[in-house]
């Protein structure tokens, strides 16, 4: 038999058809559990994968975390609630979409921009993973800053209407990621002498409380003029994307494209990917104007990269054994456990086991079609609830969800703060998303500074001196830089004529 | 309440200025140009800048108009009452959670919350119940998120 056909027959087996619907049902309801996320969901599974066969085993985990990255935008989209900071992107087009009525086509095309973005991410994986990895692997932390420095301007696109009071979101978020010990010096910063906070602000409390608890909030001073969010319905849901695909073609290869390579990138993850997407598809769109008030250009984009991303960080992770992200990192552990050792050496020894592992991940995220069908069907019941009962029931999902991150009150507490802080912001018209963006690549921004510096001993030019940082570095640089020259350039055309 | 640019370029200005003096108090790495107090700097720069944008941008735009505006909901004292309510019994909640535990303490919070938002008692009570019950399953037994059980009463949920 060959080595295909052996793959092939062990990943057909029963056994292992039936863990991967449990592990996918599973999965995507983790994910979509406000406050869970899908390394959690990963994490649950280890111990069960002990007592499985290998390929079982590997499926269960690549379902379950494919599941849960999804899943993770059915809240976002039905209650802003957003499961991951990857989905907080475009968590308030997706909301908008739903309260507009237009929830099943937004529901749709995060389903359906998952599926493709994650099948993209898979081929690659096939066909290109010793090249990509052997280019993730010339990224140093003078690259990484550059990298997180790209992430952060996109702060400047994703923030509807005036840019300095985006840009004060960005600074809020900054200041909350440097509070704690987790600095150079290891000096507790901006603790007041609390205990709880020398470990930092957790992102996911924040997350809550700025997106959800702040819409509660909203809710109990402009009650029902607010408007309900209508139940989307689930018929033709799959059939509406057709259209969307026609219409956003360049940017749902884009998506695949940027996630797929950001993924690849030890430690960037799906987060960085999703935020730069969103910003690349307002800013090479025909109309940026409508993204922040429900405009599906940008799920297709930003959907499709963070399914991409997920599959992406396998890369490294397979032909190297260095994680791209905290699932990817429970796996290896997984992969070593069931005597797969990852290594350029996997794809000869262990040949078979390869390309079973390839088909499962391709198998899962078809899988994701149906079983995310009937997860949006089951969850968009909760919008029949009227409001002024869903909105208490609401609250309690954002206290759970909090707590369960820090598995302590401190966690509400965090919440309860930045969902004041939200709906003061809201109230300012100052955009939420920049600030979780600058909560979430804050310390990424300041490890990978001082690396760098202390690598080249305090020279600033060093950020250059690489190929790809001076690269990556002056396209940065030119992002900035554009609004202005474009500015002039308008006011001399102006001018002239 | 919301603030005009140059308003809120003021607060910004005036926070640029409480990072820089709280950073100072911080100290690079031994034998480095850079550390703990690098990104607070960065930030308090970063925000003196967008601060005084945005006073000039308000400067320019706002000539006339007052400093914030009263948004409609400001002006009514039941909107005001039920937001400090809201945020009270959240309050509530994080002190009495792990003395009453999570399930009589949610129970409570959610029915409140759900007499705020106006509906009628009983159908709100009812309702609270099944919600916490069934949280309580979902969290507690099958996630196993370590909810806090209470000192007051330890029924075995």
């Amino acid at each position: 038999m060959s080595v295909l056909a052996q793959s092939f027959a062990m990943v057909f087996d029963p056994q292992v058809l039936m863990v991967m619907v449990l592990s996918g049902a599973f999965g995507l309801f983790v994910g979509a559990i406000p406050g869970l996320t899908a390394t959690m969901a990963t994490a649950l599974l280890v111990p069960i994968t002990f007592f499985m066969e290998p390929i079982a085993a590997i499926a269960a985990i690549v379902t379950a975390s494919a599941m849960a990255i999804f899943s993770g935008d059915i809240p976002g989209a039905l209650l802003r609630i957003p499961g991951t900071p990857a989905s907080a992107a475009y968590v308030e087009d997706a909301y908008r979409m739903t309260r507009d009525g237009r929830g099943q086509e937004g529901l749709g095309a995060l389903l359906v921009f998952s599926v493709i973005g994650g099948v993209f991410g898979t081929i690659i994986l096939i066909l290109a993973s010793p090249l990509l990895a052997e280019v993730a692997l010339k990224f140093s932390s003078f690259e990484y800053f550059w990298l997180v420095l790209l992430g952060l301007s996109a702060a400047i696109f994703v923030s509807p209407g005036s840019v300095p009071r985006g840009l004060v979101a960005l600074l809020i978020g900054l200041v909350a990621a440097s509070v704690g010990m987790d600095n150079p010096t290891a000096e507790p910063r901006f603790t007041f002498g609390n205990v709880d906070l020398l470990g930092g602000i957790s992102f996911i409390p924040a997350m809550i409380g700025l997106f959800a608890l702040a819409e509660v909030l909203r809710y109990l001073v402009r009650g029902h003029k607010l408007g309900a969010p209508l139940r989307p319905s689930t018929k033709g849901l799959l059939r509406s994307q057709i259209p969307v695909i026609r219409r956003y073609p360049k940017q749902m290869l884009r998506g695949n494209i940027t996630g797929t390579l950001i993924g690849a990138l030890p430690g960037a993850g799906a987060d960085i990917a999703a935020w730069i997407s969103y910003a690349m598809s307002k800013r090479f769109s025909r109309e940026p104007e409508k993204f922040g008030t429900g405009h599906v250009e940008g799920l297709v984009e930003a959907g499709a990269s963070n399914n991409a991303a997920v599959s992406g960080a396998w890369i490294p992770a397979l032909v190297f054994g260095i994680p791209g992200d905290s699932i990817t990192a429970i796996v290896i552990g997984v992969l070593y456990i069931k005597g797969m050792n990852p290594g350029p050496t996997i794809f000869i020894n262990q040949a078979e086991l390869i390309n079973a592992l390839f088909i499962v991940f391709l198998l899962a995220n078809l899988l994701m079609i149906p079983l995310g069908w009937l997860a949006i069907r089951a969850s968009t019941t909760i919008l029949a609830v009227p409001q002024k009962l869903l909105m208490p029931i609401i609250t309690l999902f954002c206290l759970v969800g909090a707590f369960a991150i820090t598995n302590s009150v401190f966690g509400i507490i965090l919440m309860l703060g930045f969902g004041i802080l939200g709906f003061l912001m809201e109230e300012n018209d100052i955009p939420i998303a920049p600030a979780i963006l600058g909560l979430v690549l804050g310390p990424l921004l300041e490890q990978h500074f001082i690396t760098s510096m202390i690598k080249s001993d305090g020279h600033l030019l060093a950020f250059f001196e690489r190929p790809i940082a001076a690269g990556l570095g002056i396209f940065t640089i030119l992002v900035w830089c554009a609004p202005l020259v474009r500015r002039i350039l308008f006011r001399r055309k102006e001018a002239l004529t | 309440m919301r603030l005009g640019d140059r308003a809120l370029g003021v607060l910004t200005l005036l926070g640029a200025l409480a990072l820089y003096f709280a950073s100072r108090q911080f100290s690079p790495l031994p034998g480095q140009k850079y550390g703990a107090e690098t990104l607070p700097m960065v930030i308090s720069g970063l925000a003196a800048a967008v601060g005084i944008w945005l006073i000039l941008q308000g400067w320019v735009s706002e000539r006339g108009k007052p400093l914030a505006m009263v948004t409609d909901w400001a002006s009514e004292p039941a909107a005001w009452g039920r937001i400090a309510a809201a945020i009270l019994l959240i309050t509530g909640f994080i002190l009495a959670v792990d003395w009453l535990g999570f399930t009589l303490s949610s129970l409570v919070l959610l029915t409140a919350l759900m007499l705020l938002t106006g509906a009628r008692p009983l159908p709100a009570l009812a309702l609270s119940l099944v919600t916490v019950l069934v949280v309580q399953f979902a969290f507690g037994r099958l996630l196993l998120v370590p909810l806090p059980r209470g000192e007051f009463l330890s029924l075995p949920w």
